[in-house]
């Protein structure tokens, strides 16, 4: 039962363990940060396995990263975090991108520009919008795991883009400029 | 525009979980998963090893009590012995006095009767005599 358990786990952290980091990133604006939040969830996906429904997995599991990360805001009252600095940022690169320093140290600039862009949003707009565009959840998921009307969700990413898409217009005109 | 966003979206879907954050939650889990099992064969050993002690301080004790009870009455039978051995002593001792102070009653008392008993005698024959 055990071994089966185990495999399930093994399966599910291959399959959502990005998208647990990705969502935690976007929210807590931190790399250690998010790593913790992102252990927490697939402990707390361990202890619920047993008891888990399939089909709302993946809204189950946003859920819990959003809750995980929001009372980790709260309690550290760190909502607007510092980014961090470029020396960092080329450290913490995934290890397949450090086989090429100079395209490695490009990519590691254009995600934390779309992290800094990302981070502007409002919290609830930048939630669907990392859940709708990045994981890659329906709106009925995103509803379940935000506990908003699907509506809502639909209403939330048109102005998440419609900020973004402003947000990378006026980028664009400082860089000119 | 939307060229822009669609490249911020697919920058932000190429960021992935590293591999050892996996690992170490997996290590946790696998960490925090063998102590209840260490706790659920500890409980019954435990419980093995109190019986045991039980077992063989009970044991201990009944030998003790039987040893001791052993003990006990070989002392009686000794003490029981040595007053009979004792009682008889003092009989011995009462009949060899009682022997002897007969004997010497007799030794001292009857010559100094009779004595007087002749001299009654003689004093008697002498009055009668005249």
């Amino acid at each position: 039962m055990t071994v089966i358990r185990e495999l399930e786990f093994k399966v599910l952290c291959q399959r959502h363990s990005d998208d647990i980091y990705r969502f935690a990133r976007s929210l807590l604006a931190n790399d250690a940060d998010a790593e913790d939040a992102t252990q927490e969830v697939l402990l707390r996906l361990w202890n619920h396995l047993p008891k888990m429904y399939p089909f709302h997995l993946k809204a189950w599991l946003m859920q819990t990263t959003r809750f995980y990360c929001l009372d980790q805001i709260r309690r550290r009252t760190n909502l607007a975090a510092p980014m961090l600095m470029e020396d960092e940022i080329l450290d913490d690169r995934p290890d397949e991108l450090a086989a090429d320093p100079s395209q490695a140290a490009d990519s590691s600039i254009r995600l934390e520009q779309a992290r800094t862009l990302l981070l502007q949003l409002p919290e609830n707009l930048r939630s669907v919008f990392v859940l709708y565009e990045v994981n890659g959840l329906r709106y009925r998921e995103i509803a379940e795991a935000l506990e908003i009307p699907i509506n809502s969700v639909k209403v939330y990413l048109s102005r998440a883009r419609e900020r973004l898409a402003k947000l990378v217009t006026e980028e664009e005109l400082c860089k000119r400029s | 525009m939307q060229t822009k966003l669609t490249q911020l979206i697919r920058e932000l879907k190429n960021e992935k979980c590293p591999q050892r954050l996996r690992d170490e939650a997996r290590g946790r889990i696998a960490a925090r998963e063998t102590s209840p099992r260490r706790l659920r064969l500890a409980f019954p050993m435990a419980l093995a090893g109190l019986m045991l002690a039980c077992g063989l301080l009970g044991w201990q004790r009944h030998a003790r009590h039987r040893t001791e009870l052993a003990q006990l009455t070989a002392e009686r039978a000794r003490v029981a012995h040595q007053a009979e051995n004792a009682l008889g002593l003092v009989g011995s001792v009462l009949l060899s006095a009682g022997n002897d102070s007969g004997k010497i009653i007799s030794d001292r008392t009857v010559p100094a009767l009779r004595d007087s008993f002749e001299t009654a005698k003689k004093t008697l024959n002498q009055y009668i005599d005249l």
